[in-house]
């Protein structure tokens, strides 16, 4: 036994809250399944735009100080650069350890600029050159001193390798060292 | 005797031989439904509830996507508004990872284990009398120190161990050395002094984290 147009119909007139009702719940469930692959999609977006959104907020709060530490590290850097020695520049780098003497009083038995060494090229490649000095100086314990640290707080940067000192009243100090230059 | 239940012959001729029966002429799907509750009641109810469940819940998904939409729409329009202010902030912080890098190259040269005046001036702080330096190399793994101690032979060996110790405890030189002081060398000279070399190792440099 089948179920005819007219028998449906019958039916839905027989029962119209039932099957109005019906007919409303299948149009949703199809709907409701129909709409329900949005969800994850848009909670996926959502995520995306979110993290994208923060992101950029965090940039925006982190960079609060930032033109002002970038300026202060922009004048930093302006001032190493005045103060660090030019490889070419042999006759004022080595007036620098002249005046030095002539202000305290040692003799320089020797002086010497070296040849830097090859730095790495490339992006990461370093800006400045350390500039290799081999010295000797004579002098009393007290200007030796002197010396050494007019060297140490200078107006060039200076790193001192390795010294050697030796002697009595008059003391010899060999010192290797390194002033920060630039090419 | 008979028994009581028997009946009579009469009785029983007098009974229909044939069951009384009568037409059922009742239509049930035209008759009323005489139930307390009837069964149409519970159809309706049951549909309605199914129908009101289905249409929360897809109120309830509409409402969600639509949230999520609005949020969206939120942070594209943040993102839009955040987006070249946010460039410029990486752009700087390029320049300044740049010019850091720069910084730390001088801190890392100047950024020597030792003071030369300053390790000189301090030994001559804590030098005991009978001691006296006669030179010193500073190299990449440490000092060696050579100085030279008066005395009696005994005397002058222990003036020599003392101030090793006193090495060892410094509070300036453990900074730097730790208690890594060694006696590397030790002789008599002719004038009777004793000649010692020491050894005075930097520490490890710590690991960077």
């Amino acid at each position: 036994m089948s179920l005819t147009g007219q028998d449906l119909l019958a039916i839905a007139k027989k029962h119209p809250v039932s099957v109005g009702c019906a007919l409303l719940a299948v149009g949703l469930a199809v709907g409701t399944y129909m709409r329900h692959a949005h969800v994850p999609v848009q909670e996926q977006l959502l995520a995306q735009r979110a993290t994208e959104g923060e992101r950029l907020k965090e940039n925006l709060r982190n960079s609060t100080l930032l033109k002002e530490q970038h300026d202060a590290l922009v004048a930093a850097n302006a001032e190493i650069n005045s103060r660090a020695v030019r490889v070419g520049n042999l006759a004022t780098n080595l007036q620098y350890f002249y005046k030095i003497e002539a202000d305290t009083g040692i003799r320089l038995v020797d002086l010497r600029q070296l040849t830097p060494a090859a730095q790495p090229g490339g992006a990461n490649a370093p800006r400045y050159l350390r500039v290799p000095y081999a010295l000797s100086v004579q002098g009393d314990f007290a200007s030796v001193l002197t010396f050494v640290r007019r060297l140490e707080n200078g107006s060039h940067f200076c790193r001192i390798n390795s010294a050697s000192i030796s002697g009595g009243n008059d003391v010899t100090l060999t010192l290797n060292l390194e002033l920060l230059g630039l090419p | 005797m008979l028994p009581f239940l028997k009946k009579n012959k009469q009785q029983a001729s007098s009974q229909p031989l044939v069951p009384p029966w009568h037409p059922n002429f009742r239509n049930y799907d035209r008759l009323p439904d005489t139930k307390v509750v009837r069964t149409t009641f519970f159809i309706n109810g049951m549909s309605v509830f199914m129908a009101i469940v289905l249409l929360l819940a897809f109120v309830y998904q509409e409402y969600k996507l639509k949230t999520l939409g609005e949020q969206v729409v939120n942070w594209d329009e943040q993102i839009e508004k955040d987006r070249q202010p946010s460039a410029a902030a990486v752009a700087l912080f390029k320049q300044f990872q740049a010019e850091e890098r720069i910084i730390n190259e001088v801190a890392t040269f100047v950024d020597g284990r030792l003071v030369v005046s300053d390790f000189v001036l301090r030994l001559g702080e804590i030098l005991p009398a009978n001691i006296a330096i006669r030179g010193f190399e500073f190299r990449d793994t440490g000092v060696i120190l050579r100085g030279i101690s008066r005395g009696t032979p005994d005397e002058a060996s222990g003036y020599a161990t003392g101030f090793v110790e006193q090495l060892r405890r410094d509070p300036v030189f453990t900074e730097i050395f730790g208690t890594d002081v060694s006696q590397t060398a030790v002789n008599r000279d002719p004038s009777g002094n004793l000649n010692f070399e020491l050894m005075l190792r930097f520490k490890p440099a710590p690991a960077k984290k």
